[in-house]
Formats: C-alpha cells, sequence, structure tokens
C-alpha cells in the first residue's frame, strides 16, 4: 500500500539543548585565555581579540585596520616574506585585522606545530616590525583596491550610505580607509596607533582543538608574559547627527544593469535590552528567505535575487539598512515595495502564525549555531566584547521563544524610522534618478574620497 | 576520519549515514547525478533554473510549504548547481529529521509547478545572474575563456546560462527535464549527523521506497578534442585595472595528474609565501593579485591562470612573468620543502572540511553521488602525502604550451 503522503511527519520530544561549558584563565597583564580542547582532528587554533576597533580611528580612517594588518606583515627579527613561509610550512594562516569595535589575531596549523604557531603569533603582536617598505606595499593595495571597487555598485552605495548617514563621524568612512587618509599614514602615526590601542588588558585568547589545557597554559603565559598591559585611554563616542527628513543620494555608475539600493537610518546599540524582540521584528521584515520583503520583492515581483534587513551589531548604534540589488528599470518600484514593508511592520499586530514561525526559527537555529567549537569561540568573543555574562545565549534564547506580537509591533515603532531615512542608489543615474523623486530631493553623490 | 555505513534501496537510492552525536542535529543532503553539463545549446542555465523551481511546491506540500515548515522547526535549507551536479540541503535538528525525508520526496516524485512560479522564477535567476556575472568587474571573464576553450562540451557555457535561453525554455522543458533526470537511481542521499542506520534505514524505506527506478539516464555530450593553437581575445569592460585570464584544458578530478596538478597551483598561488604573491605581487610589483587553479569537474577541466595588474604595469608583462612560473618549475621543478608546505595546507583544508555536520555532508556528497565512493574522503589525506617532486615537474612540463591556451585580456574601456 502506498503511503499516505498527506500528513506532515510530527516531531519527536526535542532533546534538551546545553550550552557548552568552558574554563577561563586571566594572566597577571589581563589577558584572559579560554581553552576549548577538541581532539577529534590534528588541527589548532589560536583567536586572539582586542578590544579596540575601528571606532578608534578618529578623523584617521582606515589607521587601526591597517595597523592591526600590518602585525602579520613582520617582526623585529623576522621579514614579512620569513613569517608567511614560516606560518604556510606548518600548515598555517596568520591574519591579523580590525571591525568596528575589535581587532583581532589568528593563526592554525597542524596540532604538531602547536607551540610554533604560538610562537608566531605572540611575536607577531608582540613584536611588529612596522618597517616603511611593508607600509607602503599594504597602502598601495589598499588604492588599488579601492580603484577597483569604482565598479561595484554595491561599493558605491554602501559609501555614500556611510557618508550620508554618518557626517564628521567614526562611522562616516570605509574601515579600510580613503585615498585620502591612506596616503597620509607613515610609520610614527602607525606606531603610536598600535602602542595606544594594542592592550593584553580585556582582551581574550581562544584556544581551540587537538591540546591539553594543562600542557599549553604555561607556554601561553610565557609567550605573552612580556605583553604589558598600560590603562585604556578614555574614549568618547560622538554624538550622531540627526536626519531630518528623507533624503535620496545617486552614485552614478552610466553602464550599470542593476542598482545596488540601501534604504537605511540610525541603528541600535548591540547592548539595546529589546535586543530579543528586535531580532524578531527585524526577522520577520528581512532577516531570513522567508520574510516579509524576500516574498514581496523577489518571490513575487521578481525584481531581485535576494534581499536583506540588518540592524548592525556594534557597541554604539550603527545603521539599520535594508539592502538589495534590483534591474534599472524597476529601481523606483523596489524602493516603494520596501518601504511600504517598513511601514507595514509599524501599522498593526503581525499575525499568530507568523510570529510563531519565526519564534521556532530562530530558537531551533541554537544547536546548529553552537555546533563547532568554532561557533563556539566566536560567541565567546562576543560575550566578551559586549560585556555580557556566560548565560547571555540561554537568556536570550528564552527570551526570544516568548517574544510577544504586541512587543515586535513596539519595536517596529520604536526602532523602524521610515520617515527619517535615506534611500541610497548605486546605478545608472540617467535612468534610476527620475524614478526617485518620490522618495525626496535627489541629490548625485560626489565625493573626492572615491 | 569520518566513519560511515552505506546501503542501496531497491530503486537504486543511494544513502551514506555518517553518526556523529555531538549535537542533535542532522544535515540532510540530496544530491541528484544532473548538472549544467546534461544540458543542450539553446537551454542553457536549465539545470539551475530547475533547482530554484524545487522549492516552489508539490503535490503534498504546495506553495511555500517547503520552507515554511523547515524554518518552523528551526531548519536551514538551501542548494546548489554546478557543471556536473545539484544538491539539495536541510540542516535540522535531529528530533525533526522526518520532516526533511517527507520534503525531499515529495519533490522527488510529486514536483508541482505553474507558469506563474515558472516565470517568477525565471526572472530571479536572470536577476542572480545581473548581480554576479553583468555587473561585476571581470563578471564574464570566466565564461568567455571557457568559450574558447571547448568547442562542443557542454563545459563551454556557464551553470548560470544566458538570459536568451532563459527566457525561451517553458514549462514543457521543466517537465522533461524532471522526467529524466529527478528519479531515485540518479540520486544519493547523505546523512550526517545525530542519526543511526537503524533509523536511516528505516525512514529511506518508508519515503523514498516505494518511488520506482527510472528506464536509465541517458547521458549524451561530444567529447572535444584538445586545441591545436593558441586563441587569444580582448575584451574591453567597465574595469579600472586591466586584467589577464589564461587557460588550459588540463584532466577531470578522476585523472592520476589531477592532484599534482592542484598542489602545483597551491605552490605558484596559495598564500603569501607562494611564487606568485612573493615574486609577482610583493617583490616585483607587477600585479594588485594573481593566482593559479585546477577546476574540480568531472570532464576533464580547466587549469587556469589570472591576474589583475598594478596601475603603470603593461599586462603583457605580468602575463609573460606569470607564465613564465610554469615553465621554472617545469625546468627546474621545485624542492621538497615547498612540497611539503603545500601537503600541509592542503590537509589543513581537507581537516577544516571535516568539522560540522553539514561540512561533513557536503563534503562526501560529491564523491558519493557522483562516483558513488563517499570513502574517498578518507583516502584524501594519503593520497596527497603520496605526490612527489617529480610528480609537480612532469605535471608542468606535460599540460602546458602556448599552443594549447586561451588568453583573455580585460582592458578598461575608453568612455567617449
Amino acid at each position: 500500500m502506498a503511503l499516505d503522503r498527506s500528513k506532515i511527519p510530527q516531531g519527536r520530544e526535542p532533546d534538551p539543548f546545553i550550552f557548552p561549558q568552558w574554563q577561563e584563565f586571566t594572566l597577571i597583564n589581563g589577558l584572559t585565555v579560554v581553552i576549548l580542547p577538541d581532539r577529534r582532528f590534528p588541527q589548532i587554533s589560536y583567536r586572539l581579540m582586542i578590544p579596540s576597533g575601528a571606532t578608534r580611528d578618529g578623523r584617521q580612517s582606515g589607521l587601526t585596520s591597517l595597523t592591526s594588518e600590518l602585525l602579520s606583515r613582520g617582526t623585529k627579527t623576522k621579514s614579512s616574506s620569513e613569517i608567511a613561509e614560516l606560518t604556510e610550512s606548518i600548515g598555517g594562516r596568520l591574519s591579523t585585522g580590525s571591525q568596528w569595535d575589535a581587532s583581532f589575531g589568528f593563526i592554525s596549523s597542524l596540532s604538531k606545530y602547536k607551540e610554533k604557531s604560538l610562537g608566531l603569533l605572540a611575536e607577531s603582536i608582540l613584536h611588529p616590525a612596522f618597517n616603511d617598505e611593508d607600509i607602503q606595499f599594504l597602502i598601495d593595495q589598499r588604492l588599488n583596491n579601492l580603484l577597483m571597487s569604482r565598479d561595484s555598485t554595491s561599493f558605491l552605495a554602501s559609501f555614500a550610505m556611510g557618508c550620508t548617514l554618518f557626517p564628521d563621524h567614526p562611522f562616516e568612512l570605509p574601515i579600510n580607509g580613503t585615498p585620502q587618509s591612506l596616503k597620509s599614514f607613515n610609520r610614527p602615526a602607525i606606531l603610536q596607533h598600535y602602542k595606544k590601542w594594542i592592550q593584553p588588558c580585556a582582551s581574550i585568547l581562544i584556544v581551540l582543538g587537538d591540546v591539553d589545557p594543562d600542557q599549553i597554559l604555561p607556554g601561553i603565559e610565557a609567550s605573552f608574559a612580556e605583553w604589558k598591559p598600560m590603562p585604556w585611554e578614555s574614549y568618547e563616542f560622538p554624538i550622531m547627527p540627526l536626519i531630518k527628513k528623507n533624503q535620496v543620494v545617486v552614485v552614478d555608475k552610466p553602464d550599470a544593469v542593476q542598482s545596488s539600493i540601501r534604504v537605511a537610518h540610525h541603528g541600535v546599540s548591540r547592548k539595546n535590552p529589546d535586543m530579543p524582540a528586535i531580532i524578531v521584528m527585524n526577522t520577520i521584515l528581512g532577516g531570513y528567505f522567508g520574510s516579509r520583503l524576500n516574498m514581496n520583492l523577489r518571490e513575487e515581483k521578481g525584481f531581485t535575487y535576494g534581499v536583506r534587513s540588518v540592524f548592525t551589531e556594534r557597541i554604539f548604534p550603527g545603521y539599520f539598512a535594508v539592502a538589495t540589488d534590483v534591474r534599472n528599470e524597476v529601481t523606483g518600484d523596489a524602493v516603494k515595495e520596501i518601504f511600504h514593508e517598513i511601514r507595514g511592520m509599524q501599522k498593526e499586530l503581525i499575525d499568530f502564525k507568523t510570529l510563531e514561525n519565526v519564534r521556532n526559527f530562530l530558537v531551533g537555529r541554537f544547536p546548529s549555531d553552537f555546533e563547532t567549537t568554532d561557533q563556539l569561540s566566536q560567541a565567546l568573543m562576543e560575550l566578551k566584547l559586549y560585556g555580557f555574562d556566560e548565560n547571555y545565549f540561554s537568556r536570550l534564547r528564552n527570551q526570544i521563544s516568548r517574544v510577544t506580537a504586541e512587543q515586535v509591533l513596539d519595536a517596529a515603532r520604536k526602532y523602524l524610522n521610515p520617515d527619517n531615512a535615506i534611500v541610497v542608489v548605486g546605478g545608472k543615474a540617467s535612468e534610476v534618478a527620475p524614478q526617485l523623486s518620490q522618495f525626496g530631493d535627489v541629490t548625485l553623490f560626489e565625493s573626492e574620497l572615491i | 576520519m569520518i566513519e560511515f555505513e552505506q546501503f542501496r534501496l531497491a530503486n537504486g537510492l543511494n544513502v551514506v549515514v555518517a553518526e556523529n552525536k555531538k549535537a542533535p542535529i542532522v544535515a540532510f543532503d540530496l544530491l541528484y547525478h544532473v548538472g549544467s553539463k546534461n544540458e543542450n545549446w539553446g537551454r542553457t542555465g536549465f539545470a539551475h533554473l530547475f533547482e530554484h523551481l524545487m522549492f516552489e511546491g508539490s503535490l503534498h506540500a504546495p506553495g511555500k510549504l517547503f520552507d515554511e515548515l523547515l524554518q518552523n522547526v528551526g531548519g536551514e535549507n538551501n542548494a546548489y548547481t554546478t557543471e556536473d551536479l545539484t544538491n539539495y540541503y536541510e540542516l535540522i535538528p535531529s528530533h525533526e529529521v522526518e520532516l526533511a525525508f517527507w520534503l525531499e520526496s515529495d519533490r522527488m516524485r510529486f514536483l508541482n509547478i505553474n507558469q506563474d512560479t515558472f516565470e517568477n522564477q525565471r526572472l530571479v535567476v536572470i536577476e542572480e545572474r545581473r548581480q554576479r556575472v553583468d555587473n561585476q568587474p571581470y563578471g564574464t571573464a570566466m565564461e568567455k575563456l571557457a568559450s574558447m576553450i571547448y568547442d562542443k562540451h557542454p563545459y563551454r557555457w556557464p551553470v548560470i546560462g544566458y538570459v536568451d535561453h532563459l527566457m525561451d525554455s517553458t514549462l514543457d522543458d521543466v517537465t522533461s527535464f524532471y522526467q529524466r533526470f529527478y528519479s531515485p537511481d540518479n540520486a544519493t542521499l547523505i546523512l550526517s549527523g545525530d542519526i543511526s542506520l537503524n533509523r536511516a534505514q528505516d525512514l529511506s524505506e518508508k519515503y523514498f521506497g516505494e518511488f520506482k527506478a527510472s528506464a536509465g539516464i541517458k547521458r549524451d555530450f561530444d567529447f572535444d578534442q584538445v586545441l591545436i593553437s593558441e586563441k587569444r581575445d580582448t575584451i574591453y569592460d567597465s574595469v579600472q585595472l586591466p586584467a589577464f585570464f589564461m587557460g588550459f584544458p588540463t584532466v577531470s578530478e578522476t585523472h592520476p595528474d589531477y592532484l599534482a596538478l592542484d598542489l602545483l597551483a597551491d605552490i605558484l598561488s596559495n598564500g603569501k609565501s607562494s611564487r606568485f604573491y612573493q615574486d609577482l605581487v610583493y617583490n616585483r610589483r607587477l600585479a594588485q593579485s594573481v593566482s593559479a587553479f585546477q577546476e574540480q569537474n568531472e570532464h576533464p577541466g580547466v587549469f587556469g591562470l589570472y591576474g589583475i595588474v598594478r596601475p603603470g604595469v603593461d599586462i603583457q608583462t605580468l602575463e609573460d612573468f606569470t607564465y613564465g612560473h610554469i615553465g621554472k618549475v617545469a625546468e627546474y621543478g621545485v624542492t621538497e620543502a615547498e612540497l611539503e608546505k603545500v601537503k600541509n595546507l592542503s590537509i589543513s583544508s581537507v581537516i577544516n572540511r571535516m568539522q560540522g555536520v553539514a561540512n561533513i555532508a557536503d563534503f562526501m556528497s560529491r564523491y558519493a553521488g557522483v562516483y558513488q565512493n563517499p570513502g574517498y574522503v578518507n583516502e584524501l589525506i594519503q593520497k596527497v602525502e603520496a605526490i612527489t617532486t617529480s610528480d609537480i615537474q612532469r605535471v608542468a612540463s606535460t599540460w602546458f604550451s602556448p599552443s594549447n591556451r586561451a588568453v583573455l585580456h580585460y582592458l578598461p574601456k575608453v568612455l567617449s
């Protein structure tokens, strides 16, 4: 007899979700060390997070990320080529860099070389060379990358979005800097920035992989012992400039066949206490495949391959943005639908079925989001960076599972702001600008910075 | 080392189970052995368009139910199409794994597409092409290079297809493609994670067991002659920096020279200590970036070189220096230390692909679904270890000559 396929199979009882546990050690200089053994594979990695990121650039856009990138480009006794050779010989990768809130160092290798890789990371962080040739080389690489980015509508739209939302503010310009700022950096400026912002205190080193904690800890202490703590310089985040009415900004790329659209306004801090409701609200709007924006713009209208909405996750409030790429002739229609969906979230309570679906989606993902030690280390860094306690993720999971339709509506009304938003489009101005005047005064974006 | 069991249903469905109880989740990959090389000229892009349609409803799970039900249990799902295969996958809490069996079996046998959803997804795919190819600097380079290298073989067109072919396709094409390629004997199911062999057998039999095998999958394509003289072309595009793209027809991934060619590409361009980076990017400052790769294909693929020149550098100079590195390996070979280094990098990347149940399923799926040999993932490290410096030198002198290549130059177009 054929199987009756009309019945949807019912799941079994879920296994309880237990958050992985970990052990922490703090060294005398304030560096926290977490070791997560996973002996299944002969591999090891070290991740270092230093809680000072590109917001520390001040008006020198790109200085933090250039300084941290240079950490993996040679030490006082080893050239950048030697460092690359030594790392890659042990099956390793060494990288250093910055995001807005933190800077990072990472090295991995086969576990039989665990002391070597630890040594290479520590030497790179503690004794960087910052030699002039490598500084100039990296600056040139970045200048050329920026030159190439002029042909990406997506880069152009994001660049203009930063400039329009955050004039004279740390979030105005990209983490990697601009041609103007990059050309002004030299060794003394980089060295000064390094001394001030690469500190062990409140930094965290996570060791993952085929390792015995008792065996590796003394080596870690010895490798980082020379890293002297200095008090962190206090840091005041500038007040956000106001957006008083809707504005439209077009960045012209005359031969574009698609428009990169950003509908954006100021966002919230990662530490916002309403975060569970904000997460549920944003997921419904544009945070997953079944979101209202994606169902409308992709699955009904066929305007785009995909559309997402996002609240940046930064210590200081960043932005909320809807981002998508659509063909030239539907650019205005797509923006209209985006506003329609944003306003729709503020109008009425969402139906229970949608709410339940999204809560289940978010809660059900937790086991797969914390499956590997790699994922766990990312989560740990988040806890440290934002000052959350060790139960934060279990609590967040419970809070998300209880978010109500009223809380979603409140969050939409409080944190979505379609009347103080900007519309930025990178694309063929002659074709798309006339479609956009319905949303506000249209300005053609011009900047000597790109 | 990944431990696994394998069994086959009477209708030919191949099932691989790699049990792992570390987390209460299961990766469910259903791979069909069909890709863009099974298309015909005039319908390029169809295998990938069809993949999109598989999410648009089946008889018992109509409309958007496929996504909705999986989302409702915290499952993730997606799919991808290559020249050789189409892989559909779910990552799902283990207590809900039966739902994946129900949904995937329903769309294997009872797909239900109408004209509206067909036309909608065709538009979506065309936007995908614009986003990834037409609106990207150098975006058309790989498809143009392939069209120069292959004469008849379907690898000469891109997986995403050409817009006019997509527009010419019809709902009838959907039906015949579905009947031809979407049968249990053309599919492999890989289950990785918290599921036992017994449960996998029960559920596979329950949901897929009653489907009939096809009458045999007909696969027709024309194999090519090798290139007998160099082909060159110049494209004026919306780019700031000139770039060259060079391709040599080489081998399939089952050819004895495949891994040596792959390691040769690593010696040339994997990492900051590689020959290309040290010589062309860092020391001579000729290139902004430069890379070598060997394609991983079921039929003979391409060994590619490409480089973006630094401002002020002559593109021909970079092309000559880059190609010259292959000649150097052919003439002088590589050192033991150099080979040891890329072996370690290669082994590290194999290990990375074995972490997490979704990675494991994806890693095994290609070898299980195309070659019926999932255990190949466990042999790879040994095979890499066995490559010698003379293997590297031999492949560098065997597969490369100026008369066996296609070369494209991308130059900034001068706006009038």
